[in-house]
């Protein structure tokens, strides 16, 4: 049996969760952004002679495309799989094409005035010039000739401009398939593109997500931790509601962060309720060390990783409610509940790690990349998560509930 | 158990009757069958989480159990493209559309899709700008069909008296509109749009004159092709003389560039004064016998069945304005408003409007107006595809790949589940909780594998039910903790004290990931959909299972 490690001055405890804690600030900046969050393409192949990963990737390079190439071996053969970063003619070719769609509408709009009212006209030429000008830059990024002026009908330079945006992606697929052709012999291969606008717009959703995700439990543990009285309730209710429409208004990551930052002191010194603020504090550095586990052992950040963040956000946050209901609402030494505690959240932490352990082997096995992200944050998350909520939230409630913070 | 006494409480009756109601919507409608379980798993896990009387409440769980085994194995688990085995071809938006937009072009891809016969086409969408055609299968001629399909664009022509008036690319793009209620003189909707200069002179000069003619708007108006029909098919039930219809039925089909040649098959002799030109279409309908089709494949043309050959007779009543046809799509024509006499005077005018009337009353009528200002400014899009589309790159996954990922998958769902209960059983000293909790964690699997295959199961969607299993079991974690202490009180303060505990994490649990559903980041919302369902299970069922079999066991 292990001896209650709450005994004698437990406050040591939390020296370890906060080493932790620094080495995965080291780490976290390390983290890769997958395709999904860094736009980019890739490429997974079916090879027919085995490839030596760096050789290809310094071949690759010597044909201008930069990127990463994994092999590994499946029952049903070789693979290679590339990533290859966002070219940045196709990050312009994006811009230009959703600039020209804008424009295009306000060009159409402004000739079917100048043609029943030729006062109209100037403003028209003036908005033709600019569309004109966009249709030009995407028409020679495609290494088409930019005769867009000429072109007096809109739809068919709207049909010229797609096709040429087309081109520009099809000639960069070619360009990689002939660098492929030469170092590679393969069956098949297969193509998986993020653009850059989509890869964008996904990091903007995930960011909101998180900072949804955080401000809502808050206030959903104050409320249904202890037995508030309704006003305070609809106080903190009314101040979340601010909180939330400011995050949706500027959705901007350090104004986020300081938003729940603001959310946690005035719940500390306004609502007083520090068991409430000792579970978030649990949840946010559980989710630092699950980082800083993603940046050492190199699991990308990519749409499957971030789902299992807020999983383990969820989790995490349970075995911190765990214990501080536990020592709280408890008769009893609350030493001995809170050892008591941890004994029954390792219990839950275990059976996850089962779970998590196993979706690993599988996707060790059947490479698929899902898998092993999902699997591997979910490790990382649950391992931070005994240290951060036996380590940092037990000190911190039971320095509350021994009345000395 | 189920005696004369069960069937007096009046809570087990109308469980019962649920259960009817759901079974029989589980069987007879198969497509709403995710709906009827969503349904079925709220109310019944709502009932057995608050009613008080024990039995009541394993009942309803009983038949959510019993519900989701129908499922499985009347309609079977829809498994994407991963586990199955095919091919996913992204479909790339243009630019990111509204929520409307978006289910506009997922029916129209449907459509298209559907076009070529296939009942197994998955159209889902990915965020805002992509969307997802997932066809069993990787044959390459039918997916390079497929990618043709898709990408089509339409060819609008509007013919007034055998000549183009107007085609799609005179319509400036963007100026499409509906136009308002106070605008619409009298008329039920309208459509109004603007032309480019061209536009605007070659329309004047082709219609002038030509106040009330019909202005036939065709949608992929067949080239090369000739029409084989009957005078009752023609005639379509109205009340119309024969020749009259074959008149309007020319004048529909005249064009200048490349009439539509009638043949009615009540009086021809199958024989032709010049054999067709290679390649010729005879347009026929799919109810012809069989001698009829192939006396005309004999003649030299390619036949295209259709199962509706019949046009729309508009027949007048008036002397002012002559019958006509209005609609045909069997040849592409799909709407045919009359010009009226301020069009036709000879000068170009830059903005025009379609309008007309609708059928019905009250609200039918406004909705089938909305309808109809749906398929007009389509038509006149020439595709009525809102957005143009490219095609990304194919994703091929081989069948027997997929049957592998699959049975890897739900070797490791089962291995966890009995890893777990073990480990538990184990940790609590007591080798006879294994069996409640291998129970609960089994139902839980049922029933969430059940709902989630009612949509699609794909790898997001295991691994979500692999998080689900770990996760969920915290709730019997929990409870068995509470009854294993020896403190001394009653069953039921244990039980308060575990869920007061397990009510604030699942509810947390759920909050942490809702932000994922509504975060339109399709691709993990099968992952979020199974751990938040996974949760509220654990909760749900542990509780009666717990309350009637653990204390048993315990004692």
């Amino acid at each position: 049996m292990i001896p209650n490690i709450y005994q004698g001055d437990y406050r040591k405890l939390i020296i370890f969760p906060l080493i932790l804690i620094a080495i995965s600030l080291y780490f976290i900046p390390q983290i890769k952004l997958g395709v999904d969050f860094q736009g980019g393409t890739l490429i997974i192949i079916d090879l027919k002679e085995k490839v030596n990963p760096d050789q290809l990737t310094a071949d690759l390079a010597k044909d201008g495309i930069i990127g990463t190439v994994k092999t590994y071996t499946t029952s049903f053969g070789d693979k290679a799989e590339l990533e290859i970063q966002q070219n940045p003619d196709l990050v312009k070719a994006d811009a230009l094409n959703d600039q020209f769609n804008t424009q295009l509408d306000a060009t159409a709009t402004l000739e079917a005035k100048a043609n029943a009212n030729s006062t109209y006209m100037p403003d028209y030429l003036a908005q033709r010039a600019i569309l004109d000008n966009t249709s030009n830059s995407l028409l020679s990024l495609a290494g088409q000739t930019q005769n867009a002026s000429q072109v007096d009908n809109l739809n068919t330079l709207k049909t010229q401009v797609s096709v040429a945006y087309r081109s520009v992606y099809n000639n960069y697929k070619d360009s990689i398939s002939k660098s492929i052709d030469k170092y590679v012999k393969y069956s098949s291969f297969s193509v998986q593109s993020v653009s850059p606008t989509l890869s964008a717009q996904f990091l903007g959703k995930a960011e909101l997500a998180i900072f949804l995700a955080f401000l809502l439990s808050t206030m959903l543990i104050y409320v249904l931790f202890y037995q508030h009285d309704t006003i305070s309730i609809l106080k903190l209710g009314a101040f979340g509601a601010l909180i939330l429409i400011l995050g949706f208004v500027y959705q901007i990551f350090l104004v986020h962060v300081a938003l729940l930052l603001i959310l946690l002191l005035v719940l500390l010194f306004y609502f007083k309720s520090l068991p409430s603020v000792a579970v978030v504090i649990g949840a946010i550095s559980d989710i630092l060390i699950a980082l800083g586990g993603m940046g050492l052992f190199g699991i990308p950040l990519t749409l499957a990783s971030f789902a299992a963040l807020l999983m383990i956000l969820g989790f995490s946050l349970d075995t911190d409610i765990l214990l501080t209901m536990r020592v709280f609402k408890r008769a009893g030494d609350p030493r001995e509940k809170a050892f008591d505690s941890m004994k029954t959240g390792l219990t839950m932490s275990t059976t996850a790690l089962f779970a998590f352990i196993i979706l690993f082997i599988i996707s060790l096995y059947t490479h698929i990349a899902i898998y092993s992200e999902i699997s591997g944050v979910a490790l990382a998350g649950l391992v931070g998560d005994m240290f951060a909520t036996w380590g940092i939230n037990a000190v911190l409630v039971l320095q509350h509930a021994e009345g000395k913070i | 158990m189920i005696g004369p006494e069960f069937f007096k409480d009046r809570k087990n009756v109308f469980l019962l009757a649920l259960f009817a109601l759901f079974a029989g919507g589980i069987v007879f409608y198969a497509k709403f069958v995710g709906i009827v379980l969503l349904f079925a798993f709220l109310i019944f896990g709502t009932l057995s989480t608050v009613w008080k009387n024990k039995n009541a409440r394993f009942l309803a769980l009983a038949l959510l159990l019993i519900l989701s085994l129908t499922n499985i194995l009347v309609n079977g688990i829809k498994f994407g493209i991963d586990f199955s085995g095919g091919t996913r071809i992204p479909v790339v938006l243009e630019r990111s559309v509204d929520a409307s937009t978006m289910s506009d072009m997922l029916q129209t891809i449907k459509n298209r899709a559907s076009v070529l016969g296939l009942t197994e086409v998955q159209v889902r969408a990915v965020g805002s700008s992509e969307i997802d055609v997932e066809v069993p299968g990787t044959n390459d001629a039918l997916i390079s069909d497929i990618e043709s399909v898709l990408s089509h664009q339409g060819v609008f022509q509007g013919i007034v008296d055998g000549k183009v008036a107007l085609s799609g690319e005179d319509i400036l793009p963007g100026t499409i509109y509906s136009v308002p209620p106070q605008q619409l003189g009298g008329a039920d909707w309208g459509v109004g749009f603007s032309v480019t200069k061209t536009g605007a002179d070659n329309f004047a000069e082709t219609v002038e004159g030509k106040s009330d003619y019909p202005l036939y708007m065709f949608l992929d108006r067949p080239k090369n092709s000739v029409i084989f029909i009957t005078l009752d098919d023609l005639k379509g039930g109205k009340t119309i003389q024969d020749k009259d219809a074959i008149t309007i039925a020319q004048n529909a089909l005249k064009f200048d560039g490349g009439n539509i040649t009638l043949y009615v098959l009540d009086d021809f002799n199958f024989t032709l004064n010049q054999t067709p030109a290679n390649g010729t279409v005879a347009i026929i309908s799919s109810s012809l016998d069989n001698e009829t089709k192939s006396k005309i494949a004999a003649l030299g043309f390619n036949l295209s069945e259709t199962e509706n050959i019949s046009p729309v007779l508009q027949v007048s009543t008036t002397s002012t304005r002559e019958s006509s046809i209005d609609q045909w799509p069997a040849v592409g024509l799909l709407s045919s408003p009359h010009l009226s006499a301020s069009v036709t005077t000879g000068l170009p005018s830059y903005g025009y409007s379609i309008t007309g009337s609708a059928q019905g009353v009250g609200t039918d009528r406004t909705l089938n107006a909305q309808d109809e200002v749906k398929k007009i400014t389509s038509i006149l899009k020439g595709g009525s595809l809102p957005v143009q589309i490219s095609l990304g790159s194919r994703t091929s996954i081989p069948a027997p790949l997929g049957q592998q990922f699959l049975e890897l998958s739900m070797l490791g769902v089962l291995a966890s589940i009995v890893a777990i209960s073990l480990f538990v059983s184990i940790r609590y000293r007591h080798m006879r909780i294994v069996l409640p909790i291998l129970l609960v964690s089994l139902s839980e699997l049922i029933i969430l594998v059940s709902l989630l295959g009612s949509f699609t199961v794909d790898l997001a969607a295991m691994a979500g039910i692999l998080a689900a299993i770990g996760v969920g079991v915290d709730s019997q974690i929990i409870i068995t903790d509470e009854l294993m202490k020896k403190d001394g009180k009653s069953h039921d303060e244990k039980h308060q004290h575990a869920f007061e505990i397990i009510k604030i994490n699942v509810a947390v649990a759920i909050v942490a990931m809702l932000p994922l559903l509504f975060s339109g980041m399709v691709e993990i919302i099968g992952f979020a959909l199974s751990t938040i369902i996974g949760s509220l299970l654990g909760f749900m069922i542990s509780r009666p299972v717990y309350e009637l079999l653990v204390e048993r066991l315990v004692e």
